[in-house]
């Protein structure tokens, strides 16, 4: 018979709002929002009770129109910003029984270096533009404690190369790339400690259909290869088609439909997700 | 005989909130399929036939009933209850479907997708290689095509490749919705010949075929929409 399965990733009521709040908006379950939004004291309310478990070597999908907290909900796993309230465990730290949210930020950079990858839907966010792609790797691998010279640049080779970046032009910075290109070092960063669960922000968002192949191709062959868990945030449902099992669905902040991905998309149950997949055929 | 699927009272239809609708996709089926056997599911078009596998494999969510099913790793499961981790399990190792329609990946090609079929039931890599060779020389498609991406294939092709990856993991339940469509004749030989073989080892299907000939040929008991019961 078959075992319990074990999340690689557990997510409980996470909120992250910006602003304060006021009598109006407070403990209302958002009913005197507008959209996510406080008309009279101006908070927003990106991410509201967001709960999703990611398993090993799955990929969750997350859809949803602009502005829903998509990138919030990363954001926050990757404390790049706080979050207001919520709780977060990861298989591999402490055996997923600490809140990651209630860290020290030193316990966090520990998480951050050690156990994600985060590739963002700009590349300005995620990789120093002016530094060579071999340095922005070995600056990953520094922060996950590496120190051998000789080891970092051979990594960061290697993982350039996986993304198909020539050997000449590893030394140059990726100001100099294409948007492709950039994704594509960013990824590499991401990958170069290993990550048991990588954080995917629209990557293929304003590339071109040949390179969006490339990288789509490229993650796929990750996830195969590595067996990562992974979370790709995406408005291109045939992306989230093409590489996720499950997919939950945003709309202001909240998350309003879950299911295996072909049912989201084949037999969406909320207004809103008909509308957004109806939309689209 | 042991029953391996036993639908009870399945009932699905499909609010559209947004037009105000409600259609209706199958109503109160009860349908079993006995281990190792083959039920053939006619009907009219817009009967309901495709919405009754598509429960099955959990593509749709039943709105009402039960779909019993007898798996190798979880016992006797509800699939309409099923959560989603359940399903993506029992999709990797236990059920098959096959469609007219192929969905892979760009840049994969048809050995590495066949290769991947079997790597997920749980198999190594060498036999996967062998495995899939096998099924691949089976349905005759071109060796010159075997490692190239498939979203240059033709029709027939794209259907055998699919076909292919669904058979090859030799699932323990095989759903079939209308997989020989747009097949020849020797193409279609040749899915029969795979399907006996299936049935011998022990897979139990439900299928849905337009050709009547080709779906008396293969399958052992006929489910009638029109009835709701089984035509002797
Ligand atoms: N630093 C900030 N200060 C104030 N509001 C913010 C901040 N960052 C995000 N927001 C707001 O939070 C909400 C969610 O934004 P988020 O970037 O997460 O959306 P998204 O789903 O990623 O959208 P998109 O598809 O456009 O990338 C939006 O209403 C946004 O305006
Ligand atoms: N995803 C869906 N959303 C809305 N309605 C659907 C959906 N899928 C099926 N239906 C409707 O449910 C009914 C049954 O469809 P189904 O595809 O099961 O018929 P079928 O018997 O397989 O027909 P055919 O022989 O033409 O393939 C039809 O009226 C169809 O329009
Ligand atoms: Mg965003
Ligand atoms: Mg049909
Ligand atoms: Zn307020």
């Amino acid at each position: 018979m078959h075992q319990q399965e074990r999340p690689l990733l557990t997510i409980k009521n996470l909120n992250k709002q910006f602003g304060c709040g006021c009598s109006h908006c407070r403990d209302t379950q958002g009913h005197n929002l507008e959209d996510n939004y406080c008309p009279v004291c101006g908070t927003v309310y990106a991410c509201r009770n967001v709960s999703l478990k990611v398993y090993p070597a799955e990929i969750l999908g997350v859809v949803g129109e602009s502005g829903s907290g998509k990138s919030t909900l990363l954001r926050c796993l990757y404390f790049d910003q706080d979050s207001t309230s919520g709780e977060g465990y990861i298989h591999g730290y402490n055996e997923g029984r600490t809140n990651i949210f209630t860290e020290t930020s030193q316990q966090k950079n520990y998480i951050r270096n050690h156990l994600l990858g985060m590739v963002y839907q700009n590349p300005y966010l995620g990789l120093r533009m002016n530094f060579s792609s071999v340095g922005n790797i070995a600056e990953k691998l520094i922060g996950a404690g590496n120190r051998k010279v000789d080891f970092m640049a051979a990594r960061a080779q290697e993982l350039l190369a996986a993304v198909n970046i020539p050997t000449y032009r590893m030394k140059e910075a990726p100001e100099k790339f294409s948007g492709g290109m950039q994704q594509r070092v960013q990824i590499a960063k991401a990958l170069s400690n290993n990550p048991p669960l990588l954080l995917l922000d629209e990557v293929t968002t304003g590339l071109d259909l040949s390179v969006q192949a490339n990288v789509l191709d490229l993650i796929k062959v990750i996830q195969r290869d590595l067996k990562i868990g992974m979370i790709v945030v995406s408005h291109d449902l045939a992306v989230i088609r093409m590489l996720t099992d499950r997919t939950i669905v945003m709309l202001n902040g909240r998350i309003i439909e879950h299911g295996l991905t072909d049912q989201v998309l084949e037999d969406p149950q909320h207004a809103y997700t008909q509308q957004l997949v109806y939309s689209l055929l | 005989m042991e029953e391996i699927i036993r639908i009870t009272g399945l009932n699905k239809y499909f609010e559209l909130h947004n037009q105000n609708k409600r259609i209706r996709g199958c109503q109160d089926i009860n349908l079993t399929l006995h281990s190792g056997g083959f039920v053939g599911i006619t009907g009219r078009s817009g009967s309901g036939k495709s919405t009754i596998l598509k429960c099955i494999y959990r593509t749709y969510l039943p709105k009402k009933g039960i779909i019993w099913y007898q798996s190798q790793i979880y016992g006797e499961i509800d699939l309409a209850q099923a959560t989603e981790r359940q399903v993506i399990h029992l999709r990797k190792q236990e059920i098959g479907y096959v469609s007219q329609f192929l969905h892979v990946m760009p840049r994969t090609t048809a050995r590495e997708i066949v290769e991947q079929a079997v790597l997920d039931v749980g198999y190594d890599i060498g036999y996967a290689r062998t495995e899939a060779v096998n099924i691949l020389r089976h349905f005759e498609l071109d060796e010159g095509l075997w490692d190239t991406y498939p979203n240059t294939f033709s029709g027939g092709e794209k259907l055998r490749l699919n076909i292919a990856s669904a058979m090859v993991k030799k699932p323990r339940l095989l759903l079939l919705d209308e997989p020989t469509a747009s097949l020849d004749h020797e193409s279609k030989k040749n899915v029969k010949v795979l399907l006996e073989k299936l049935k011998n080892e022990g897979t139990s299907m439900i299928g849905i075929f337009h050709d009547l000939e080709f779906m008396e040929g293969v399958c052992d008991r006929e489910f009638a929409m029109e009835t709701g019961d089984f035509v002797i």
